[in-house]
């Protein structure tokens, strides 16, 4: 698929803080992180079991406000905006990939994907065809969730994020209950992707992927900060 | 992908989810349509028998007979009736009854009865047009009466059996010979059941006669049985009928006693009533529970639909939109087994009696105006239902929503 040209902007986090309370404890996750997914490149985004990163990817998603600092997209604080306001970037500008697909089990591997674009139901269904075609799925675009295998949910679900032309794709554990094939599949399609232009933040436990990402980053004491190696050897890259 | 199209075809993919409430739904309002036909059917019944013109300004006047002070109807009284305001015409009833035995009816007793201008028969056959007023000698049948089919003895000559008096409580069978010139529908029943209409002379003669008082003092001496006391407008009738009834006379107004059903098309009727409420209530009660349920079942699906950049109107646009498409689902399969329910009531009930007149013609189905009345109160009663649950859920936060992930 030719993504949309210029694609737009990926949203920047700076000095966002947010803590959660839990039970009589206030825990603070992140404490001044920045985060700036870059177009055209990978980033990991590693760490430990609590340390914030799925929180980080929530805010810079436009999913869950932070406590303080901001989320800007093109110089915008998008907390200072409407809900429905934030719903359109999200819908415009960010695709998610999440960790079990998510995908709405009731419908088919189409319609799941032209699940975003709204308007024109024709040109949503051609639209989702061409990135099943891509995605290696052309075939099973009538099938529902329930009929795929979990490779083949996340690659529907990778079509959904890139449906409406999104510039940022954030995914968390994308591979995480992949196979070492599917895994392996599904990061030369993020490959893909940031190829033509996008912003692609993977968060991930797996060394795999870290190897994969042009960047490495890591959340550790509520920031964030580079991880030493985090240039791959090309024979890394899937 | 707009949410409308979403909501179809979620409700679509789980349908089965749907099935309960739907037939909640259905049968609630089949009862409904049911009663509703049924009951509006027989009231429609009722009003056509409240002719126009002449009989909706009409107030009766009863002889009370046995009570102490009561008045006759005499021609004095028919006399100062006329002379009320806004009295248009007093047209005074008398009824004997006589027995007839012969070709189509082995016994049948009927009442002869003065026809009026005002209160004419629905005739249904008759020998000639402009039958009324009515010649001396001749008479109009119901066409049926007391289970026996008259229609054969229209235009016949046929010989009845009156009573005359002969002492204190004693009388004789008397023959008399009349020509039976129309029938009329026996659903028309304003003089009683098994009434026939016939000139003054005759039936003035026949219930003097019986009555043992020599024909030309009955009127004076005895007096009618009843007064038909027409109004010069409908807007008059309730004056006419206070007046009437602060010179001591027992009246009411005709439309009140035509547009009383009898007793079990009351009953169904307010049955109806009672169902709708429980209808609403019922469906009120299965969207908040459905839509709940289904709701906690798909908050994860919210969170994504969220996530993907569906505003909170639109979600909430797509979950009152299903429930919409449910509850007109309901409706609609309730009002198709509603009005096979209406047509069964009313054949079961067509063969009795008191009720076949008002359920005869044909079967009974609910007006467009109260099919789409049900449809809407069901659509509208289930998405109210649906509202509290759904705002809820679509203002669900969608990190919340998709927490597991």
């Amino acid at each position: 698929m030719t993504p949309v040209n210029p694609l737009p902007q990926p949203p920047e986090a700076r000095a966002v803080h947010k803590s959660f309370a839990l039970r009589d404890h206030r825990v603070d996750v992140l404490r001044g992180a920045d985060l700036c997914p870059a177009p055209g490149r990978i980033t990991a985004l590693v760490g430990h079991s609590g340390s914030g990163k799925t929180t980080l990817l929530q805010i810079l998603g436009l999913l869950l406000p932070p406590d303080s600092g901001s989320v800007r997209i093109e110089e915008r604080d998008v907390w200072q905006l409407s809900d429905n306001e934030r719903a359109d970037l999200r819908r415009r500008r960010i695709g998610f990939v999440f960790q079990t697909a998510n995908l709405l089990p009731q419908h088919s591997a189409l319609r799941n994907v032209a699940l975003p674009r709204p308007g024109d139901a024709h040109h949503a269904r051609r639209a989702a065809r061409e990135l099943l075609d891509r995605v290696g799925l052309a075939g099973r675009a009538d099938h529902r969730p329930g009929e795929l295998s979990a490779g083949e949910q996340q690659r529907v679900a990778l079509a959904r994020a890139l449906v409406n032309g999104a510039g940022t794709v954030l995914a968390d554990e994308p591979t995480g209950n992949l196979d070492a094939d599917n895994e392996r599949r599904m990061l030369r399609l993020f490959r893909e992707t940031a190829d033509e232009g996008r912003a692609v933040l993977l968060v991930t436990h797996s060394p795999a992927v870290a190897d994969v990402a042009d960047t490495v980053l890591s959340v550790t004491d509520g920031r964030v900060i580079p991880e030493p190696h985090n240039s791959p050897s090309p024979e890394a890259r899937p | 992908m707009t949410f409308y199209r979403l909501a179809a075809a979620n409700v679509r993919s789980m349908w089965r989810r749907f099935v309960g409430l739907v037939a909640l739904l259905a049968i609630a309002v089949a009862v409904c349509v049911t009663a509703f036909a049924v009951s509006g059917r027989a009231q429609e019944a009722a009003d056509r028998r409240v002719q126009e013109g002449t009989a909706n300004r009409s107030v009766t006047v009863e002889r009370l007979t046995g009570r102490h002070g009561a008045k006759p109807l005499t021609g004095t009284a028919v006399r100062r009736l006329a002379d009320i305001r806004h009295v248009a015409s007093v047209q005074p009833r008398a009824q004997v009854s006589f027995g007839y035995k012969g070709p189509g009816a082995p016994g049948a007793l009927l009442y002869a009865t003065t026809a009026r201008p005002a209160l004419k028969p629905p005739v249904t056959r008759s020998v000639r047009s402009g039958l009324f007023p009515l010649r001396p000698g001749e008479i109009v049948l119901p066409e049926r009466a007391q289970g026996n089919d008259l229609s054969a003895l229209l235009g016949k000559k046929i010989t009845v059996q009156t009573t005359h008096a002969e002492g204190a409580g004693q009388g004789r069978g008397a023959a008399a010979h009349i020509r039976v010139v129309g029938l009329f529908q026996p659903s028309w029943q304003l003089d009683g059941p098994d009434a026939a209409y016939a000139d003054d002379t005759t039936v003035v003669r026949w219930a003097a006669a019986k009555a043992g008082v020599p024909a030309d003092q009955y009127v004076r001496t005895v007096g009618y049985d009843r007064i038909t006391v027409v109004a010069d407008s409908a807007d008059h009738v309730g004056k006419v009928l206070h007046s009437v009834q602060a010179k001591g006379y027992s009246a009411a107004s005709l439309q009140q006693e035509m547009t009383a059903l009898p007793g079990v098309l009351k009953l169904i009727r307010a049955t109806g009533r009672i169902l709708l409420v429980v209808l609403g209530l019922l469906a009120l009660i299965g969207a908040l529970v459905v839509t709940g349920a289904l709701a906690r079942q798909r908050v994860r699906e919210i969170g994504i639909l969220k996530a993907v950049g569906f505003r909170t109107r639109s979600v909430l646009a797509m979950l009152i939109t299903e429930m919409a498409v449910v509850g007109a689902c309901g409706a609609a399969l309730g009002a198709a087994l509603g009005a096979a329910g209406a047509a069964a009531t009313a054949a079961g009930l067509r063969d009795r009696p008191d009720l076949g007149p008002y359920l005869a013609d044909r079967i009974p189905l609910p007006g467009a105006t109260a099919l789409c009345g049900v449809l809407l109160l069901t659509i509208a009663v289930t998405v109210l239902g649906a509202y509290l649950p759904a705002h809820r859920a679509a203002r669900l936060p969608p990190a919340d929503a998709v927490r597991e992930w």
